[in-house]
């Protein structure tokens, strides 16, 4: 399996990846503009990223804007299954969380700090460890 | 935070959800089913993640994740699109808003109904036994004030071996004997159940006593009343004032 850590500081992007790295092959974006660019190519090598991790507050291209892009994509592509995503960011405001959901069918939402536990209950939800 | 959350998730669930969510059953009832299911998944996948996210309305979370399930089977066809799955589909959906109002209103959902709208669905889904096994007695008849009392028993009637039962107990009473349907234990009711019923309402004299809750949806929307009068709350002896 594969997922993407978009993810703008490094120490988020080293523990993240310490955590993942027994279940996924990881790869890592240090914005949204970069995450877009590794999902097209993932697709284009025929192995689509199962997960990604995506930051919301990140510069060039903001974590909300690069999923939308992704959806689109997968929307006029035709893309399936979608990739699953969890947002992971400091932000939790009302409007963002719901607008991660609606607008960008996210599959959840952790709110930094990213601890493991918390991480995996979520992709315990989604199906990629069990009990 | 998760007071402004779930002003905002409210608000939200008024002025887009609802909308997006009566459109997607209205093209379920139409016989739309993928387009019904594709206009409800949207607004539904954001339930389940918002409610997930909103502490105390966790079970709201995991029972729209129930209902989302079936409508996921409708929707790739491992379930077929027949009436009763299409009514219990736009159940499941509706409850889905009284769970969520309940949490909001009261602090806690009705966890039984909760449970039996689950279980219901499993059961259709074929996973679940909420139907009762085959062969398993649905019903209870009786006599009273020379009527013939069939008695509902089990809260969900969406099986053929049930309606068979009910079909059963209704024709082996004498044509001049009037039957009273007792489904005040009863929850759901199938449509097909109700128009299996309709074909003996011209040959039986059959009323209808206790009706309530989303049996009492489809008894309307088949416009069952025309066939089957409905008795008043009091009818059975020992109730009303």
């Amino acid at each position: 399996m594969r997922a993407l850590i978009a993810e703008d500081e490094f120490l988020g992007r080293k523990v993240l990846s310490a955590f993942l790295n027994t279940l996924f092959e990881v790869d890592v974006a240090v914005n949204g503009k970069e995450a877009v660019t590794a999902f097209q190519i993932a697709h284009a090598e025929g192995k689509p990223y199962d997960l990604i991790l995506m930051d919301i507050m990140m510069p060039e291209m903001d974590g909300l804007e690069a999923l939308a892009l992704i959806r689109a994509e997968e929307h006029s592509k035709k893309l399936r299954p979608q990739v699953k995503v969890l947002m992971t960011t400091a932000l939790d405001d009302a409007k963002t969380v719901i607008r991660s959901f609606h607008d960008g069918e996210a599959a959840g939402y952790i709110v930094k700090p990213v601890h493991k536990d918390k991480l995996f209950a979520e992709l315990q939800k989604l199906g990629f460890v069990t009990e | 935070m998760s007071d402004a959350l779930t002003e905002e998730f409210f608000a939200e669930v008024s002025d887009k959800y609802y909308p997006q969510v009566l459109e997607g059953l209205e093209l379920l009832a139409a016989g739309d089913v993928a387009g019904g299911i594709e206009i409800l998944s949207r607004p539904l996948h954001t339930i389940k993640g918002v409610t997930g996210f909103m502490p105390g309305f966790e079970p709201a979370s995991s029972f729209t994740h129930t209902v989302e399930s079936f409508l996921k089977k409708l929707q790739s066809d491992s379930l077929p699109h027949s009436a009763d799955n299409i009514s219990l589909a736009a159940h499941g959906v509706n409850s889905i808003f009284a769970v969520i109002e309940q949490i909001r209103d009261l602090g806690a959902p009705d966890q039984d109904e909760m449970d039996a709208v689950s279980q219901v669905l499993e059961a259709a889904s074929g996973g679940g036994s909420a139907a009762g096994p085959a062969g398993a007695s649905c019903l209870a008849v009786g006599q009273e004030q020379g009527r013939a009392i069939v008695r509902i028993t089990a809260p969900r009637i969406h099986r053929k071996h049930q309606r068979d039962q009910i079909v059963g107990a209704i024709i082996t009473q004498p044509q001049e004997t009037p039957v009273v349907l007792d489904v005040s234990q009863v929850k759901t009711f199938g449509s097909s159940a109700w128009e299996d019923l309709s074909d003996l309402a011209g040959h039986w004299s059959i009323s209808v006593r206790g009706l309530c809750g989303a049996a009492r949806e489809t008894f309307h929307a088949g416009n069952m009343d025309a066939l089957m009068p409905l008795l008043p709350a009091d009818d059975a002896p020992g109730e009303g004032a």
